[in-house]
């Protein structure tokens, strides 16, 4: 008998008729924050559903071929955008959520955010210490260490390389893995679970230990009187995922967990219309908007093979303001590498045509992607993302291409550009709709000073979204207090990446798993 | 630097579909039902892609990837890049299928793709230059929307060509080094 066979499984697409459950609590999402909850929660003897938009994919049926797999694990086939279609916005959209397809780069919360969550927005709790004990704890559950057993691929070396060269800094990036073979296509889901996603750690535990999990099923509404919820409405999907079928199921709970990810937790809370008096609900959405720059090397690099970030550099992460740039309003910036797959390259960065077109794809193994995370939420002179209901209910983010952004922009493209010709290219080019490629520091420097970096002319791509439930000190700065926690209605709390109140600065994963490890043992403690 | 962040009030937005498009070529035309009628399939079995948009992306499809192509494969490969798209069609929520699909209808539609550039008689009768050209007027428009057009285009075009794995060899890439199924945990 498989394993699946002995789990409380249902898959929405088989329904035939409405359905209504009763539990302890509910979790809607299955990522990074609900699948973490769905663990702890059930091993403190709570019944636990889970409830998942998205299919529930796994080793036996992962594509390895980048369009299958994107239009089976991805927020709208991969295609999200933002409102204004300036920012392609990745998201996973599967059991596990982002942590099936993201890239395991494990990075603690840097102390520099937790100072400025404390001194910006009144979060006293959020101590140099205070999560420390949750790090720990969801680094051993999910073997995050040092990468060791391989050496960084040659497109990862190239950004120590260049660093190393200018006199940057660069470390070597801790990932969640067990038995990695260093094969380079984690965007796919890992086909040999060495990943250790929730999908293949917290969720089976809980599956394994009587929590239920319901997939191909979207939350829409949560029915409440202002005070308490007493339900959740769900839309069963069909085979697909893709559509509304016109089955519902209707689950009543004591509590509710809401992780549907930092754009549709937010999105939810708003079509169901729960109190906000904060007025900060949808607001303050952070994207660490990437700016990416492609260059061509005499060697050959294979970027679409080897773990594919094992090398970073937060170099420029906070920049120290100076007397020369006491209004300088930049954001500050981490530097990775992407992986140069031939999707990844030929359709998402890649913008020319016929023989410009040709010419990048043609020189494929030749070819070193470094992007920079840009800090968004640091800055008042930021718009940041606001959520929107679109006219078919459905959450789109309006996050405006700003001059803070397009000067950010400039800045990361200048560094990458001295960075990798420092490692020896031969080539350069930034992500612009012009494909633009130049073969000497000059040229490049002097196109970039006057380059149109607006709306739709350069590039900007996000795999991080954060906030637009943010914590407050109170109910009149946030939606959810430190723990997580509603502050109107009494049963709700969000787990996911939506609590936070600026962007981490680096990539999010271990700071949601130890903030909803950390607000998960204290909801154990009301709800036992 | 200028560091007012962009007054929200007064941004417009694009839409592939609808309005944005209508308003570009004049307004009060439904593209969809006066395309040609009379194009010739390339799918033998479509679900989402009309004859006249096929016969259209093997237009633009061709100006896009021309050069990618080993000589005799030609056709085929550009079909089969069509046949992903109109598979992966499905896999997009509903309201971005209408406006993908209300796009290319649109495109399809004389008057439209008049206004935005291409002044042919027809796609059937459009040249490699001609169709370049028209893309590349996209590309270096002051218009966002035409921008936004062009990279529509130019993604849902490479996006399906590097779908399949026989494109993997024209850029040196041997494939995935790891195959499933692994197994369920
Ligand atoms: C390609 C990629 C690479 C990444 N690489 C890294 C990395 O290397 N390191 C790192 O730290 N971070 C990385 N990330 C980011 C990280 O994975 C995410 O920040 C994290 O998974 C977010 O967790 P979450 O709980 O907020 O939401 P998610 O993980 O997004 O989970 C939300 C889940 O809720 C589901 N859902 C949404 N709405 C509903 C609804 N109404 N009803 C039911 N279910 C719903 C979604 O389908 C989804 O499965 C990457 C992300 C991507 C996309
Ligand atoms: S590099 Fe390959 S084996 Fe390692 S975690 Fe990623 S997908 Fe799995």
């Amino acid at each position: 008998m498989s394993i699946m066979s002995k789990r409380n499984l249902l898959d929405a697409s088989t329904l035939t008729a409405d359905r209504t459950y009763t539990t302890d609590v509910v979790i809607i999402g299955t990522g990074a924050g609900g699948g973490y909850t769905a663990e702890v929660l059930t091993k403190a003897g709570l019944k636990v559903i889970m409830v998942e938009e998205g299919a529930y994919h796994t080793a036996k049926t992962f594509s390895q071929n980048e369009a299958e797999a994107t239009a089976m694990l991805y927020q709208q086939g991969g295609a999200q955008k933002t409102k204004d279609k300036g920012i392609v916005v990745l998201q996973g959209r599967c059991v596990g959520g982002g942590t099936t397809v993201n890239w395991t780069s494990s990075i603690r919360t840097p102390a520099n955010t937790l100072k400025h969550w404390r001194e910006h927005h009144g979060l006293k709790v959020f101590s140099d210490d205070e999560l420390a004990p949750y790090f720990t704890e969801v680094e051993k559950r999910l073997n995050m260490n040092p990468f060791e057993e391989f050496e960084p691929n040659a497109n990862n070396s190239i950004l120590a390389k260049g660093c190393a060269a200018l006199g940057y800094e660069w470390h070597r990036i801790n990932r969640n893995v067990n038995g990695c073979a260093n094969s380079g296509l984690c965007g796919l889901g890992c086909p040999i679970n060495a990943k250790q996603s929730q999908m293949v750690t917290t969720i089976p535990w809980a599956l394994d230990n009587g929590a239920m999990l319901i997939s191909k099923a979207r939350a829409d509404r949560l029915i409440h009187d202002g005070q308490k919820i007493s339900a959740v409405e769900i839309t069963a999907l069909d085979t697909s995922a893709v559509n509304d079928t016109n089955h519902k199921i209707t689950i009543t709970a004591k509590h509710f967990v809401i992780a549907a990810g930092a754009m549709r937790s937010p999105a939810l809370l708003m079509k169901s219309q729960i109190p906000d008096p904060s007025s900060m609900l949808g607001k303050r959405t952070f994207l660490h908007p990437v700016i990416a720059v492609a260059a061509e090397f005499e060697h050959k690099i294979d970027g679409f093979y080897g773990a594919p970030q094992t090398v970073n550099s937060h170099e420029f992460l906070w920049p120290k303001q100076t007397s020369k740039n006491p209004n300088d309003n930049k954001m500050g910036f981490k530097l990775e590498t992407i992986p140069v797959t031939p999707m990844l390259a030929g359709a998402f960065f890649d913008k020319g045509i016929g023989k410009s077109h040709a010419s990048r794809m043609k020189s494929l193994p030749h070819l070193n992607v470094i992007d920079a995370l840009c800090r968004d939420g640091f800055n008042d002179t930021e718009a940041c993302g606001t959520v929107e209901i679109d006219s078919n209910g459905n959450p789109t983010l309006d996050y405006p291409i700003t001059q803070t952004l397009i000067e950010t922009a400039r800045n990361v493209i200048d560094k990458v550009f001295e960075i990798q010709f420092a490692a020896g290219a031969k080539t350069v080019s930034a992500w612009h709709i012009d494909n633009p490629k130049f073969t000497t520091l000059k040229a490049a420097k002097s196109w970039l000073k006057t380059a149109d970096l607006g709306l739709l002319k350069g590039m900007y791509g996000s795999a991080h979204v954060m906030g637009g439930c943010q914590m407050g000190k109170d109910e009149k700065s946030g939606v959810v207090d430190t723990n997580g926690r509603h502050f109107t209605i009494k049963n709700l709390s969000i787990h996911d990446a939506s609590i936070f109140p600026s962007s981490t600065g680096v990539n999010p994963q271990l700071s949601i798993y130890a903030t909803t490890l950390r607000n998960t043992k204290n909801l154990t403690k009301h709800l036992t | 630097m200028d560091t007012t962040p962009l007054n929200l009030r007064r941004r417009s937005f694009l839409k592939l579909s609808g309005l944005g498009l209508f308003s570009l070529v004049g307004g009060g035309y439904i593209a969809a039902r006066l395309t040609d009628g009379t194009a010739k399939a390339l799918l033998p079995k479509a679900t989402n892609l009309s004859p006249a948009s096929q016969q259209m992306l093997l237009k633009i499809f061709d100006a896009i990837l021309w050069d990618m192509m080993p000589k005799e494969q030609d056709p085929l490969l550009l079909t089969s890049a069509i046949a992903t798209l109109d598979k992966g069609i499905s896999a997009l929520p509903p309201a971005i299928q209408k406006e993908l699909i209300g796009l290319l209808d649109m495109l399809t539609f004389a008057p439209s793709r008049f206004a935005l550039a291409g002044r042919w008689s027809g796609w059937e009768n459009a040249s490699r230059d001609e169709v370049s050209a028209w893309l590349i007027a996209l590309q270096t428009s002051s218009f966002e929307l035409r921008r936004l057009i062009y990279i529509t285009m130019h993604d849902i075009s490479t996006s399906s060509f590097y779908a399949n794995p026989q494109t993997w060899s024209l850029v040196g890439y041997n494939g995935p080094l790891l195959h499933g199924p692994g197994p369920e945990v």
